[in-house]
Formats: C-alpha cells, structure tokens, sequence
C-alpha cells in the first residue's frame, strides 16, 4: 500500500507538473492571457516592392501596454519584441474578471514610453508600422496597423498647352510638416522633432513624412522651332499609408507664334539742282 | 597820167595786200580752235551711264521673306540676340516658328532681306550695292507682347538717276564728261541708320551727253558726292574747255535725278560785217619835175 501510494503521489505530481507546462495561461491564475490579432488588412498588399517595404504582418512585433488615457498613461508592459504566429501575439498579460482596459501598442520599431502615448523614432529608412487599440478589456484585442510615412509613386509633368515638354527634373523639398525623420506618437498619430528635407531630386517609392512639400518641376519647353528652358513648382500634400502619384501639369496659357505685318516703303525721287560757278 | 596810174596801181595793192591779210587771218583762227579743242576719251574699265549703258538690278518691291533678329537689352547700345530666323510668307502675315515667351521677355525686332549680325551696340547689315537691300526694326514695346509687330522697311541705298546738263544759251558743247566715285558697300547699323567701313567703286561716267535723261539705276551708298564735270563751250570764232567740280548729296531710298546747267562762257561776241578799209582821202597833186 505504501508503495501503492508513493506511485501515486509521484503521478499526481507528474500530472500536476504536466499541467503546468501544457497550460502555462493557467500558471498566471489571475485570468485569461490577452492575445492580440494583428489585422493585416490595413497593410496595402498591392504596393510596388520595394526593399524595405512592409507587405505582410512581419514575424515579430514590437508590444507596449499601458493603462489610461490621453497624456495620464501608465505603462503596463515596456516596448519587448514578441512573435506573431497565425497573425496573433501572445502577450504575456492576463485580465481578470473585472478586466482594466489598457492600450495596446504595436509597431515594427522600438517604442518609447510617454504618458501622453507610446512613441516611436521612425526614419524613412524603415517603413514604419504602428497599431493600437485603446482601453480596450478584451482578452483579444485587434489592433490596426498603418504605416506612418507617405510614400512617393509615380510622377509626371505634362503640357497645358501647345509646349513639348523634355529633360524633365523633379525635385521636393519639406515645406510644412513634411520631412525624413521624427518622433511618431501612436496614441495622438502626431509628428514632432522632424527632420525637414531640403530640395532633393525626386525618386519612386521614397518615404516621406505626411505634410505639405514643394515640388519643382525643370526642363526644357519647345514648339516648332522654338525652345527654352523652364522651371516652375507647385505644393502637394503627401498622405501617410497612400502612394502617393503626382501628376503635374504646366503651362497656364497656349503658346503664341510671333507673327510679323510688313510695309515696303517704295522707291521715291529726289532731284538735285546743284550751281556750277 | 603817169601819177594817176601810179596811185591807181598802189590802191589795189594796198587793197590786196589787205583782203591777203584777211584771208592769212582767218586761216589762223581755225588753226588755232583745232589746236584746243577737248574731246573726252572713254576707257575701257570706265562705267558708262546714260544711253550707253543701263544698270539692270532688280528694284525691292515686295517681300516673300526675309531674316529676322530678335533682342533684348536697350536696342541699339546694349543688345544681346534671342534668335536669328528667316520669316517667310503665309497669307497676309510672316512666320517663323518663333514663339513668345510665357511673360513679356522685352523683345525687339530687327529685319532685313539681308544677313543681319549681332553686335551688343546695335546689329547691323553688311551691305554691297549688288542688291536693294532694306531694313527695318521695332524697339521694345510693352504693347507688343503676344500682338502681331508691324515692321515698316526701308531701302539703305540711294540710287541714282539720270545726269541732265544742259548747255547755256547760245553755246555749243563738246568734250562733256560729268563723272564720280560712290561708295558701293560697307556696313549699315540698322537702328541708327549709320555707314562704316565704306568701300568706293571706280570712278564712272555719269553721262556724256546733253539733256540726256536716261536713268542710271545704280544703288550708291547715300552721301554728299564731289561731281567732275569737263566740256568745251563754243560760240562763234569762241572756244573754251572748262574743269568744274560741284557737290551733290544722294538720299536713301530716293532716286536721285540731277540737274547742271553749265554757266554762259566769256565769249564777248564776233565783229559784225567784214574788213573795212577807209578809202582814200582825196588830196593834192603831187607835182613831178619834168
């Protein structure tokens, strides 16, 4: 009987310990862990590759959980990289059965803890992504995710008029609230300590702070046999998450052939009557 | 009867003695007219005018096309060329395929059946009597923007016409040559209306004839031109060669038609009627001794 209940002790123990492992939600025992579903359909799935362009829900995600609202927050989880499988994280966070709304942070870059709103440092070396979810109570919470920066498509300058148009340059310059880099708040989706972008020659697919730029359009304008150079610039806004196309145009009025009237004054007479002496 | 036969005698020798005088006279006077008598000969490198020869080139009267130079700057001291395009007709109007600019770029025109060169102080043509060239030019006006320009040209040479000497009354003349030296090229700025650089042609004949009006037709460079004129007035038993000079001023784009009459010579008149001898005086035996 001793032995008998020795190798039962020593199964439940194994069963116990078993359960630890299989269920490690149960190891918490507060509640249930929230799993965040990241929502990939935000992400514009049809966008011209480009190298470091986010098509997809990447593999890991940065998460940051914090409690309250507007600039009262308290941070619950710090910015830490977790795994994205089947779309989902687990956070390692559990809600009771009075669960505490929090908001989920999510982004593909480090985040910063403020308590007016997580924040990232983003560069448009990264096509930053960022999602959150606010006061939400649910165990599974969905979060969004946009990019934060705008990005240049295709551009083209066309005539207005009768001019065609050659050896076109497109430069872009920051003019208001555009820029290369700067600090991102999720919470509020504010920019703040940007880096402006001086006149920079245009290229597709370059990631841009959403604001107002100033393009400037170059070349050379020709009708019949005449040409010139020309230059002229226009203020486009950018849109984040959008590729955004510009398409240009130039030449408020027609081009003017110079045209010429003519008079021939004729031959007239002039007779000269000089004295000989 | 002896003395009366004499004296007879001696009065027809006398008489024949003078009519020989007479007769010896007059024969010297021819000689001597032929021996001054001045007449013109013509070289053969000479330009003859008037009917011995006709200028044939081809007077401007319209215009199918012709060169055009657009500047900027003030015309005329500081220009600087935009472009140098041959226009050509099309309807009532010329084209180019020249365009104005997006915003008034202060052109002004140059024009010329001619080459037309750039220079910052005022364009210009190169211009040889060969051809009638015209000009024109419109100075920059603000008006003129996008606007048809109307541009009025203007011959640069002068031409001339005929040479009509006419002889003073009473007298005949021979040995006439009216002649000069034009200039035949040079360059003509075209704003100022200036000539530099001119070159003379060789010396021609502007006519050899009295009251002669046939036209020369030829294109001078216009200017005050020194004429030679050479004749011989004659009037009776009176010969005389003159030399004269006299100034004449050509216009442009005039035909210029001159007008000498040659002043009278110093002829003071012939002696009316021929020799007259006085007659003997009747007078007093001449008593002879026996």
């Amino acid at each position: 009987m001793r032995r008998t209940y020795i190798i039962m002790c020593a199964l439940s123990a194994l069963v116990l310990a078993s359960c630890t492992k299989d269920l490690p939600q149960d190891v918490s025992v507060s509640g249930r862990e929230v799993v965040i579903a990241v929502d990939e359909c935000s992400l514009d799935m049809s966008v011209t590759s480009k190298a470091t362009a986010v098509t997809s829900v990447p593999s890991s995600l940065y998460i940051a959980v914090t409690s309250g609202s507007s600039n009262t927050q308290t941070s619950q989880m710090a910015s830490v990289s977790k795994s994205v499988s089947g779309g989902k994280i687990s956070t390692g966070l559990f809600q009771t059965t009075t669960p505490t709304p929090y908001n989920y942070y999510v982004s593909n870059v480090g985040m910063t803890f403020n308590a007016a709103g997580c924040t990232v440092a983003a560069t448009n070396a990264t096509d930053v992504i960022v999602g959150l979810t606010t006061a939400s109570t649910s165990t599974a919470p969905s979060v969004t995710m946009n990019h934060v920066f705008a990005r240049i498509g295709t551009f083209s300058c066309s005539s207005s008029n009768s001019y065609t148009l050659s050896n076109l340059t497109y430069k872009i310059q920051s003019k208001t609230g555009g820029g290369t880099a700067g600090t991102y708040n999720l919470y509020t989706g504010a920019w703040s300590g940007l880096t402006a972008l001086g006149s920079t020659t245009m290229v597709q697919d370059m990631y841009l702070v959403p604001g107002t730029y100033t393009v400037t359009v170059s070349g050379t304008k020709s009708y019949g046999d005449y040409s010139a150079s020309f230059s002229a610039s226009a203020d486009v806004t950018l849109v984040a998450g959008k590729i955004n196309n510009i398409s240009a145009s130039y030449g408020a009025s027609g081009a003017q052939e110079i045209v010429i009237s003519t008079t021939l004054n004729a031959w007239g007479t002039n007779t000269i009557t000089p004295t000989i002496s | 009867m002896d003395f009366n036969m004499n004296m007879t005698n001696r009065k027809l020798g006398v008489v024949l003695c003078c009519l020989m005088a007479v007769a010896s006279c007059q024969k010297e006077s021819q000689d001597v007219s032929f021996d001054n008598e001045i007449s013109t000969v013509l070289s053969d490198d000479e330009i003859c005018f008037s009917s011995m020869d006709v200028d044939t080139r081809a007077d401007v009267t319209s215009l199918s096309s012709f060169n055009v130079m657009c500047i900027t700057g003030t015309m005329g001291s500081s220009e600087t060329s935009q472009f140098n395009k041959q226009f050509s007709k099309s309807g009532s109007y010329y084209y180019g395929s020249k365009y104005w600019p997006s915003s008034d770029a202060k052109y002004g025109f140059y024009a010329s059946n001619n080459t037309i060169t750039a220079a910052s102080n005022g364009a210009y043509v190169s211009a040889s009597n060969s051809t009638d060239v015209v000009v024109a030019y419109r100075a920059y006006n603000a008006s003129d923007y996008k606007q048809t320009i109307g541009l009025t040209f203007n011959h640069i040479f002068a031409k001339l016409g005929y040479c009509k000497v006419s002889a003073p009354s009473g007298y005949s003349v021979s040995g006439l040559s009216v002649k000069m030296t034009p200039y035949v090229s040079g360059y003509y700025k075209i704003y100022s209306g200036t000539w530099s650089s001119k070159s003379a042609g060789s010396q021609s004949t502007l006519t050899t004839s009295l009251n002669s009006t046939a036209s020369a037709g030829t294109y001078v460079v216009p200017g005050t031109y020194t004429l030679t004129l050479a004749y011989t007035l004659s009037k009776d038993s009176y010969t005389e060669a003159f030399s004269k000079s006299v100034s004449v001023t050509l216009v442009a784009g005039k035909t210029n038609n001159i007008v000498l009459n040659l002043p009278d010579g110093n002829s003071s008149g012939a002696p009316d009627g021929g020799v007259v001898i006085d007659p003997w005086e009747g007078g007093g035996n001449v008593d002879e001794g026996m």
